[in-house]
């Protein structure tokens, strides 16, 4: 069976674009050229969006898996909206992460935001296989091993039961 | 031979080129973040709001956990505190042992509302409000935000006349404490974190 090129894929180009738009986004405020300091209701406005992204992300995802066993003809629209939604929640999340890096301490926010950041990276290259050339050289690299993408939501979702202790100031 | 050259092929498929082509990308979305221009510096006041903006203050020091914002003319100081507590937080100018002798600029920031507290170190483990001492209170306008940590901002008169405060001398160094509590806003608790620090006064 021949498998359509990704050169192709529409779905790919844009969570692509996202994903360049996020990294462009993200260097330019570490850079201090952009700048996110809007304050709505006494709350930063990165905050905001990065209780928008990881609610989404925390709520959306187990539905997912819910309701794609539930409901298996739905999955490939369920597929959709986890990959834009969590990219989109994930740019959302660096956002404020970057804002937060070059202003304040950060605590456990640093090690949640990287098990999001390898949640959005082993999604993204096994979905796409951008790393598929490697396999010439090594074999099960991340991409064909679907239980990583697993295994780093669980991880997740232990770390921000904590990171959540943390900020509710929870004793 | 024949090995080297299947190898070559597998290598310059197109999977291969499509993670070239996004490798690329990712760099030119990287590095073209470089070409948005720098804010312009401003050289005006800082806005006393609660919210540090870019360029607002010249100077930072980060102190452990929390982090100070300065700026200062020939007659103000200009002041921004960070800590990572939800609690009080507190600058300290000139302690010569421990509390001793300390001007303390206490803040709390409970909801929309800042709490201030002016104060002077009585003894090795004791500081009092400058007004309980016969004083005055001369935090002159202050502004806080409490979003995952503390923010305050904070105008101080160098020169208050009060005998309760420290004299600050533009173009001169002074040694500092700062310090915050975690969770509580009251001022009378505990430090759940303090530390030692020198600041220099700017010539304006």
């Amino acid at each position: 069976m021949k498998t359509r090129s990704k050169f192709n894929d529409a779905e790919f180009w844009l969570v692509t674009l996202i994903l360049l738009l996020t990294i462009h986004i993200a260097t330019a405020e570490s850079l201090g050229r952009l700048n996110f300091n809007i304050s709505i209701f006494s709350t930063r406005f990165t905050h905001f969006l990065s209780i928008i992204g990881s609610a989404f992300v925390v709520l959306y995802t187990p539905l997912y898996y819910y309701l794609k066993r539930r409901n298996p003809r739905i999955t490939k629209n369920l597929l959709k909206f986890h990959i834009f939604g969590n990219t989109i929640s994930c740019t959302f999340v660096t956002i404020h992460f970057v804002a937060r890096l070059i202003r304040l301490p950060i605590g456990l926010g640093v090690l949640l935001y990287l098990f999001m950041l390898l949640l959005f990276l082993s999604g993204y290259t096994f979905r796409y296989g951008v790393l598929k050339p490697l396999n010439i050289f090594i074999k099960n690299i991340p991409h064909n091993n679907r239980y990583l993408h697993v295994s780093l939501t669980a991880s997740f979702y232990i770390v921000f039961l904590f990171h959540l202790l943390q900020v509710t100031d929870f004793q | 031979m024949i090995k080297l050259v299947e190898t070559w092929n597998k290598i310059t498929n197109s999977a291969f080129k499509r993670s070239m082509l996004v490798l690329g990308l990712v760099l030119l979305a990287f590095f073209s973040a470089f070409l948005w221009p720098l804010p312009e510096k401003v050289d005006e006041i800082p806005v006393i709001d609660g919210v540090i903006g870019e360029f607002e203050y010249p100077v930072f020091h980060r102190i452990g956990e929390m982090g100070l914002y300065l700026d200062n003319d020939q007659e103000f100081g200009y002041f921004a505190l960070t800590s990572p507590g939800s609690g009080w937080l507190a600058i300290g100018f000139s302690p010569s042992d421990i509390h001793m002798g300390a001007n303390y600029l206490f803040f709390s920031v409970v909801g929309d509302e800042v709490f201030v507290g002016d104060h002077y170190g009585v003894s090795q483990f004791v500081h009092e409000s400058d007004i309980d001492l016969g004083g005055s209170m001369d935090i002159e306008y202050f502004s806080g935000v409490e979003d995952q940590g503390s923010v305050v901002e904070f105008v101080f008169r160098l020169n208050s006349g009060d005998d309760f405060d420290t004299v600050l001398e533009v173009g001169k160094s002074y040694s500092i404490v700062v310090a915050y509590n975690e969770f509580d806003d009251v001022f009378d608790s505990k430090h759940t974190q303090w530390y030692k620090h020198k600041i220099s006064i700017l010539r304006d």
